[in-house]
Parts: structure tokens; sequence; C-alpha cells
């Protein structure tokens, strides 16, 4: 048989309002009426299904929010992220999601064990859920409704035995079936199928056949975006990097579980922070190599979060991944003490600090120009070949600097050379330059030349 | 009362005894006449090694050269704060892996912070770093835990001046210049006392050896030059 799990969000509308509800007196209302309440406002006698006068007759102090269907949806969409993981069929229903999991039973454990997982598991998204299993969606709902969540042999025993007035029909159609004499669903059941069929409407005799796992209706299942576009946002502004930290890390999170769902890594995150006075921040943490990794992400990003001034308070953080890269598993060799990934995590921490300017490669182009031919490079290097030049220095000069028009007038002498380069006839850069190998007035080994066009003499670089 | 054994300590190198030698990994330094002055026979692998000069572009490189040109597979070598641009061409003459060469510049209040991180991590061999800041005794402390903890060879290069101060690195080396040579004086290292000036007379054949592509009548002698 096929096994649902349906999972219920009893405090979504609360929690998608984006701040700490346990702590508060609060409330969400939809047409003048109390839709759902915080403990501390429930403790106080606040119930849903009130008027507000009631609730603020009874709760002075309540805060009351309307309810945002728009981001509600919004926080079940990552709800749905999350389970996605379990399973690959997950149905986005009102306020609840169902998960076909009778494949996943195989990856995860029987049900006691997938309970335990989505009891633990869901805590770092939301704050409370409910669930129960089934052999169809309105079975497992009818068990969540109940507050029951029986065994797999106990599902047909526990469906039976919930009275008719509570499964869920609309009031007509359930005192129609009470006046046929049936109490329970057990006693609706135990009719026989042909009568059932005749004497009911074609809608309910299903709706009451998928409550026993004897109908499947169609499911519309939720598909995964392609890109991973989430924000959080606060009702309360956030003035500090640690304030800021919780939600980040919530969407880092959220991003790793995504990628690997996605089977693919990122070597890009672009934030942008929205602050109280409607401005935005933006700012991009490129990676050495693409990862689907939290830990790969966070220290970067707390580094690069530090350059950010919180003037302003923060409203919403936004999270952005839409360069993919399929994702390759780790490479090592067995008797490798150091992984290229630690190079790769050291060079992204450091160019979250100190910016991507600051970490360069060497790289060797094939250019006669010795300044052309000797780059600092942001990217990786790659492998360089060197073709039989005369000694080249160690250090060279960014900038070369001026001997005027006699090497000797400036204490230097020549010992090697000349070595004729010109060149750079084809990009508008000419050098027609002899180099030398001199000895400086204070004994260093320096490389200079002579350039033809300018007719004056240079220090080109310094050897060791 | 209640003793406790030291012995640990001094097996793992994180202690020693004055005038013994040391089981400890050493990097050659390249220079017989360093490697007998050094209790271990060359570098110490792990720690953090002050090169104390006012001869900041010339004098580290040439010091340091000669060690990495040995261990350059072994993992990465940085450079920090370079005083000058590295020439790939250069370092590949002198049997450098620029694949596995980084180069890095810091604001001198990240200095210590980038350090500590480079050698905590594992990933670089050796580094050699030029201050751009002046660092406290903690800071220093700090970078030779880092470079224990990552089994990173630090050489700091330090100004002179920092001579007379106290430090908390474990070697301490004075580098000065001379017409074809430079002197080395070691004037701490673990397991001994202050060594006296070594002189290391420059390699300097290959500037009379051509290439066969110059010219023969610009050559010049180079060591009636020098003498």
């Amino acid at each position: 048989m096929t096994i649902y799990v349906y999972i219920a969000f009893p405090d979504l509308a609360l929690e998608s309002l984006g701040l700490d509800y346990r702590n508060l007196k609060i409330a969400t209302y939809l047409n003048q009426n109390i839709q759902s309440v915080s403990e501390q406002a429930c403790a106080q006698g606040v119930l849903p299904g009130m008027t507000l006068g009631m609730a603020s007759t009874l709760c002075p102090d309540l805060l009351l929010k309307p309810e945002n269907k728009k981001k509600q949806r919004k926080s079940l969409h990552r709800l749905a992220l999350w389970a996605y993981k379990y399973s690959n069929q997950v149905a986005i229903l009102d306020q609840a999601l169902c998960l076909e999991i009778t494949k996943s039973t195989l990856l995860l454990g029987d049900l006691p064990n997938i309970s335990q997982i989505l009891k633990t598991e869901s805590q770092k998204y939301c704050n409370r859920i409910l669930f129960a299993f089934g052999y169809t969606p309105e079975m497992a709902a009818l068990f969540v409704k109940h507050r029951k969540c029986p065994k797999e042999y106990a599902f047909l025993d526990t469906v039976f035995s919930i009275q008719i007035t509570e499964c869920g029909l609309h009031q007509n159609h359930a005192k129609r079936l009470t006046n046929m004499g049936f109490r329970t669903l057990g006693e609706y059941f135990k009719a026989p199928t042909r009568a059932r069929q005749t004497r009911l409407p074609k809608e309910i005799y299903l709706e009451l056949n998928a409550l026993a796992g004897r109908y499947h209706k169609p499911i519309q299942w939720f598909t995964p975006p392609k890109r991973f576009a989430q924000s959080l946002e606060f009702l309360c502004g956030l003035t500090t990097y640690e304030m800021l930290r919780f939600p980040m890390n919530r969407l880092l999170y959220e991003a790793s579980q995504w990628l690997r769902i996605q089977h693919s890594a990122t070597s890009a995150l672009h934030w942008r922070f929205k602050f109280e006075n409607s401005k935005y921040v933006e700012k991009t943490i490129t990676l050495n190599q693409p990862s689907a990794q939290m830990e790969t992400f966070s220290e970067p990003t707390w580094l690069a979060l530090e350059k950010i001034k919180l003037e302003v308070p923060v409203i919403e953080v936004m999270l952005d991944i839409n360069n993919l890269v399929e994702s390759t598993p780790e490479r090592s060799d067995l008797f490798k003490k150091y992984a290229d990934t630690d190079r790769a995590h050291l060079l992204d921490k450091l160019k979250a600090k100190l910016g991507q300017e600051a970490i360069y490669s060497l790289l060797r182009l094939s250019d006669p120009r010795p300044e052309k031919a000797n780059l600092l490079h942001n990217e990786i290097s790659e492998p360089a070949s060197l073709p039989d030049l005369s000694p080249r220095p160690i250090w060279i000069e960014s900038s070369p600097i001026t001997l005027g028009s006699s090497p000797e007038k400036c204490g230097f002498q020549l010992l090697r050379g000349p070595e004729r380069i010109e060149s750079g006839w084809w990009d508008f850069e000419p050098a027609c330059r002899q180099y030398w190998v001199a000895l400086s007035q204070n004994n260093r080994i320096s490389w200079i030349y002579y350039d033809q066009h300018k007719k004056s003499w240079w220090i080109a670089g310094w050897f060791t | 009362m209640k003793t406790t054994s030291l012995q640990s300590l001094i097996d793992a190198g994180h202690l020693w005894k004055g005038e013994t030698s040391i089981n400890q990994s050493i990097t050659q330094t390249g220079y017989q006449s360093i490697d007998q002055a050094l209790t271990s026979g060359g570098w110490p692998a792990h720690m953090l090694i002050e090169l104390l000069t006012d001869q900041h572009q010339q004098l580290p490189m040439q010091c340091v050269l000669p060690t990495w040109q040995k261990y350059c597979e072994a993992r990465w070598l940085a450079l920090i704060n370079p005083p000058n641009q590295p020439c790939a061409e250069g370092l590949l003459q002198a049997g450098l892996n620029i694949e596995r060469f980084d180069v890095i510049y810091t604001k001198p209040k990240d200095t210590a912070w980038c350090l500590e991180q480079i050698c905590r991590s594992s990933v670089m061999y050796s580094v050699l770093a030029w201050d751009n800041q002046s660092f406290t005794s903690t800071q220093l402390r700090r970078l030779q835990l880092a470079c224990q903890y990552g089994q990173t060879q630090l050489f700091l290069v330090r100004n002179i001046r920092n001579k007379a101060g106290t430090s908390p690195a474990p070697v301490r080396v004075k580098l000065t210049s001379g017409r074809g040579n430079f002197t080395v004086e070691i004037l701490k290292q673990p397991g001994a006392g202050p060594r006296s000036p070594i002189r290391i007379e420059t390699d300097l054949n290959w500037v009379n050896k051509p290439h066969p592509t110059q010219r023969k009548t610009f050559q010049y002698n180079l060591i009636h030059s020098l003498h």
C-alpha cells in the first residue's frame, strides 16, 4: 500500500510574520475574526474564531496582525523545499504538506524512524508541526485533525472508529448519513458497496472512500524551483551582526538543502539587505570552488557581513543563487594529507575578509615583454612552461624606475648583456630594449634596460 | 606532592632543554653552514622564524629560496605583502612551481589575522611574510601556535629595529648584506644559544656564463669587478 504523511503547521500564520511570536501576546485576524493565537495570548483567553473586540477586551495588550496569505504561501513553499529531501513527491495543501513516503522508508527506515526525523528536523524551520501517516492524504489529514498518529496496522481500525459527524463532511451530508443509521465510518463501510454507491452523491462516496484508503484523488506535486531566491522579513528591524546571523544562517541552511536536492553546487551567493529607509545593500560572495555545503558558505558570508555598515535597521534579508554547476563529489587521494578543498576554503575566507583584489596567483604568458609576460592574476594559475630565456630576476618593478641617460651615473655597473627585446608592434605598445644584468651601488644584482625609444635607462627588476 | 612529567611536552617539541638537539621536523636551509649552526640541522618546519633585516627586498628571499627549491612540491607556498611584484619567469627559473604559489596583500590591520588563518589552515607549507604593522608579543605568540597547529613554516620579515625587543618567536635570525655575500646571525633558536654570524658567499657564477643568444663582446667579468 502507498503511504502518505500529512504535515500540518498550526502556527504557519504566526511564523510567516517574521518575528519571535513565542514571547509575544499576538494574534492574526481575517474579516474581524481571530485566526491564529500565540501561546501567551491563548493563556489570556484569546481563542481562534473570536471577534477582534472580544479578544482586545480579554487581552488589552494583544498585538493584532492581519493574515497575509501570500506570506503564508511563501513559508509553505520553503517548508516544501525542506520536505523534498525526504520524498520527491511533495504536495502543498492548505496550510499543510503531504508527502508520499512509501519508497522513503527504504532510505529513512520505518514509520517510527520517519516520525522521529520529522520531529527533530522540523524544529529548524518551524515551532510546531502535527503529522500522521495514512494510506491516502485524506486519511492522514483525518488523523491529524483528531490528533491521532496510529501505527500502520491500526490505520483502518482508527478510521473506522471515527464518528461520521467528525470526519470533515459537510453538515448536511453528515446528517444524511446519520439518518441512514451510520454513526461511525466503520458502520458505513460495513454496508454493501452498491448500496452506498447508489444512495450517496458521487463526490461524497469518493470522499469517504478516500478517507478509508479506497480511492486516490489526483494530486498536484510540487516541483522545486530552478533558482533559489528566498527572503526573510522582520517586523522589528535587526540592528546588529549577531541578530542578522540567525536569519542568514537559516537561509544558508535552506540553500544548501536546495542545492542538495538539485544535485548542484554554486560558487556565488548574492545577498541583499533591505534597510528600514527602503535602501538596499547587495553583497556577492564568490567561492573558489563550487560547493553545496553550508559550512563552506557561512564563514565567507560572516566575514563579508562585517563590511556592511548597519547604521539603519535591516528589515529584510534575501539570498539569491542562480548560477549552478553540477555537483561533483570531492576527489581525494588516499595518501594525500591535505585536500585541495582546504585551500579553496582558505582562499574563500581570505577573499571575504581582504577583498577579491588581495589574493593573486602568478601567471606567465608567452609575451617577450617582461611586464606583459609576468602577471599577478586573480584566477588560479595554469601550468606554465618556460622557454629558454636568459636569467630573469625574482622581483620585477611594476613601474620601472628611471636611471636617466647613463646607469653608471647612478652607480650601476653593467655585468652581463645585452638581451635585446623588440616586440609589441601589433598592440601599439612597442618595446625596443636592451636588457642588462647590473650591480647596483648597494651591491644588489639588478635587471636594467636601455629603452631605444625613450633613449633612457630603467630598472626592471632585482635578482636575489 | 603531585608531580607532573614534562617529558610529553619535550617529546612533542613544545618544550626544549638548552644545548640539546631537538627532535623536530625541519627543512634544510640549502646552506650547509646555516644547517650546521641550527641545532636540528635546518629551519624548524612548523615554527615562526623571524628574519630581522634592513634589506627587506633582497635578503629574505635569498635566505628562503634554497629551502623552497627543495620543498616546493610539498604543499603551497605564499608571499604575504612582498615589497615588489614576484616575477613568474624568475621563480620558474629558480625551480619553483608557480601553480602552487599564492601572493597575498593585506591591510596592516588585517595582517595578523590573515597570517593566523593561513598558518592554522595546513594548506601552506611555508610562508614568507613582510610585516606592514608592528606585531605585539601576543600576536607573535598566536602566530607561533598557529604554525604548530597547522604545521606551517612562517618566515616573518621584520625590521632590524625589533632586534632589541623580546619576541616569542622560537627562531630569530639577523640578516645583513655585504659585497658579494650576506651574513646570517642566529640570535635565538630552540635548544641552543645565539651563534656567531655566518657569511654566505652569493653564487654569481651565472652572471659570467653567457646565454647562447648573447653576444660575447658585451660580457663583463663579475669576479674581477667585485674584488
